[in-house]
This record gives C-alpha cells, structure tokens and sequence, in this order.
C-alpha cells in the first residue's frame, strides 16, 4: 500500500512535469493496472475510518410501478394515462405541444380521482453545471404542475421534487441518451 | 489537504449507492463520510477544514447537512419545500450561502449558521443559483438565466446591485474565485460543449483550459495554481486537473468507478 501510494505520487509528479508542453492527458502510466490495482477507494485494504452514516432510500425507480396497479387503463399503450414521462428539448422548461394530451389525461384522473396523489419528478442530462441542472428540473417539474393546476387539479395532490442530473433514465454521454433524461416524471403515491 | 468527492457504488444495479467521500488529493486514502441510495451532491469544505456541507436527498427531498469530520456529528441546517442546494461557506466559516426555491423561483439566500438566521440575497424570477464567496467575504458570484441563458452575477455579501459578468458564450455556470481573487473559474458552454474556463477578473477575458465535452464542478487548489474538475468519457465520470494557463492536463484515476463533483479541501 505504502509503495504503491509512493510509486503512484512519483507517476504523478513525473506525468505533471512531462506535460508542459501540450495539452493532452497524460495517464497512460496511471491507467496501467500494475500500479493501482491495490490502490482504489474500494480497496478493501484501505485503512479509512468510515464514519459514514447508512441511510435509508427508495431504489431509483421504487414508484414505478405504482401507477400500472391502478387500472388497466394504465398499461394499455393507446391510453395516454400509460404514458408517464414528459420530454423536454435543451436547456428549456417548456412544455411540448405532443405532451399536452398526456398531461391532460392524468390531470381528469387526479379531478376524478382526488384521493391520489403524484410527484412531478424533474430530472435533465448529465451537460451543464449539476445545481443549474437541479433548477432547471425544478422549473420542467413546476410547468407540469402549473399545466395540472390550470387544468382543475387541486394543489395538494401534486408534490413536486427535482434530482437534476442525478438519476438518469439512461447512462450514455450522446444525443440518444440526453433527450430521454430531460424529462419529468408523473409518479404515482402509494397511499 | 485533501479532496471531497462524490462516488457511485454498483452503478446501474439494485444495490446502487451514493458516496460521499475525502481523500488525499493524489485520491488515497479514501474515507466514506456518508452514504445513500438517493442522490448526494455538492460537497463544500468549511474553511478551517473540519466541517462538510453538502445536499442530500436521503429523505426524498433535497436538505443540506453540515458534517464535523472528526466525529460524524451532522445537523440538517436546510430543509425547506422545493432545492435547497449549493451550499458555499463564507470566507469566515460563520455563514453558509446558499439556493433556495421556497418562495417560487430559486434565489440565492445566506443562512448564518450560529443564528441560524437566513437572509434572501437575491430576488429575481429566474433561476439564481451556484454562489460562491469571494476570497474577503464581501461579494458573491452566482449562477442567474436571467438574462435567457445560464450567465455569472456578481452581487456585494450584503445585498444590492446584482451585475452580469459573462458575455462570452452562451452557457456559463458554477463560478468559483481563485484564492487571491483575482480570477474566476466556471463552467462555459458553446451549446455542445461544456468546458472548464477561466476569466480574469480584470479585462474578463475568458480562457478555455479543457477540451471535454462534458466537463464540470471546477475547484481550485488552496495554492491556486490548479483546477480539478470532473469530466466523463463513455458514461464514466472521472476527475482531471488542469493548470490555470491550462498547459498542463493531469487525470486522477480511482478505482471506484463514476467519480464527481470534487472540491478542494483547505
């Protein structure tokens, strides 16, 4: 551990000195799997006190499945109360005009149904600073609420909560995976 | 001297888990301050080193926390309806800046940690997020779209005149003083790729240092002549360093797997 820890600093200085002149990474000698193969954070030889604290959470989709237990309605394709996640383009917290009917359909169930209640999750892709991009899912999940406000639903059924880039829908750093992370999310509260 | 970071444990599976986490800043000896299934992010040194803030979402909704290292002793200093996000220590470690949206749009608010008195800082309908202290203590930069796109402001520690820094590209965020002050680092985007600049507070001239196209939460070194910063190539985040002439480029290589959002401890 010690060894490799110093071995390791001297690639770093050695790399740091060897790279005055260009810009390129230089990690080649730190990639090499000789040298940190025993020492990563997960190496379970590491002497760290933990003093960290277990806490308790939902998995990253725990509602999920939630709403299909409601009806069938739910789960049929041609219904759009099946549809539960709202799009959005770059940077932007508008609402698309294809997102409008889903939007609407959830919006009477919530009228017809006022014992349920749904959190607007907000979430963008990984680009950008991960506090703007908390804002910015807020702002995506607050659009979907007004557009449910203006709609008739009642204020106490909509909760809303934005993860920013933190829980993508899916990993991937190209356009394909970006514009299914700018999304709002309807969830359905188990009571 | 040591960094903060933030780390995913079994991404993409049911036992995925969220670390926060200091080290040395060569990245050894790594030690786990907090844990959760839910998202932790935006950690923050106080000055003196003792002391972490950072959000997280372990109750299903965003808090700050304010953690003393050497016991694990943690208080939850903000949990209001809506983010409560960025929290930034002020240059004499009495006072957390910080975002939150409790009133509708997200502002930037300072919440006195002895008093626990909390101050609204900003009041505008946009987005104001992202402060950071200047190294006296006597302004704060922030992240406002204000203006239609993500820009730096400067606004005094005391409130009033709130003035736009950046007019050089068309996405800039995050910004951070250097710790003579005379620079800021931020995060500046052409609307493909995000990247690591740095303006020079005098003439703002902007340089870019990276060429990611993905690269975020700059932090310079106590001795200011470095900049780490996290970047991602094929879905892994990692973290880099960079010189503030940005000759020189240096990855850090952990073996946890996705690693973010350092910051530079004292």
């Amino acid at each position: 551990m010690k060894l490799n820890k110093t071995i390791i600093a001297l690639a770093i200085s050695a790399a740091f000195l060897s790279a005055c002149s260009d810009t390129d990474e230089k990690d080649a000698s730190l990639t090499d799997g000789s040298l940190n193969a025993n020492s990563g954070i997960n190496d379970a030889s590491t002497n760290g006190l933990n003093k960290g604290y277990g806490m308790n959470g939902s998995t990253m989709n725990g509602n999920g499945d939630y709403a299909s237990t409601l009806g069938p309605e739910f789960n049929d394709p041609n219904n759009p109360l099946s549809k539960r996640t709202i799009y959005f383009m770059l940077d932007s917290s508008e609402v698309m005009p294809d997102f409008v009917t889903v939007i609407s359909a959830h919006s009477q169930y919530l009228i017809a149904n006022p014992s349920q209640h749904i959190t607007l999750e907000g979430n963008g892709d990984e680009r950008g600073s991960r506090e703007y991009n908390i804002a910015l899912g807020e702002q995506r999940a607050k659009s979907v609420a007004s557009m449910m406000k203006a709609r008739g639903v009642s204020e106490n059924q909509l909760n809303v909560v934005s993860y920013g880039e933190e829980k993508p829908a899916v990993l991937g750093n190209n356009e394909a995976a970006w514009e299914k992370n700018r999304r709002v999310e309807v969830a359905y509260q188990p009571r | 001297m040591g960094i903060a970071y933030i780390t995913t444990t079994n991404p993409g599976s049911k036992q995925q888990s969220q670390q926060l986490q200091i080290a040395d800043a060569d990245g050894f000896n790594p030690q786990t301050i907090a844990s959760s299934v839910e998202p932790l992010m935006s950690p923050s040194w106080s000055p003196d080193g003792k002391r972490m803030a950072y959000v997280s979402f372990e109750r299903k909704s965003a808090a700050i926390y304010v953690q003393t290292l050497a016991t694990g002793e943690r208080l939850r200093v903000a949990e209001f309806p809506g983010i409560n996000g960025a929290p930034a220590w002020s240059p004499d470690g009495t006072r957390l800046a910080l975002t939150l949206s409790k009133d509708g749009s997200p502002d930037i608010f300072i919440l006195n940690l002895s008093t626990h008195s909390l101050t609204k800082l900003t009041r505008s309908f946009a987005i104001d997020t992202e402060p950071s202290w200047s190294p006296d203590g006597n302004s704060i930069v922030f992240t406002s779209d204000r203006g239609g796109k993500p820009q730096i402001y400067i606004v005094s520690s005391q409130g009033g005149d709130e003035k736009r820094l950046t007019f050089s590209g068309s996405y800039n965020a995050r910004a951070s003083f250097s710790p003579d002050g005379r620079n800021l680092v931020m995060v500046h985007g052409n609307g493909n790729d995000y990247r690591i600049a740095i303006m020079d507070m005098s003439n703002k001239s902007i340089n870019v240092l990276t060429s990611g196209r993905s690269d975020e939460s700059p932090s310079f070194a106590p001795n200011g002549s470095m900049i780490l910063y996290a970047s991602k190539k094929g879905g892994t985040g990692f973290l880099s360093a960079v010189s503030i002439d940005g000759k020189i480029q240096q990855k850090l290589v952990f073996n946890s797997g996705e690693v973010r959002e350092p910051s530079w401890g004292p």
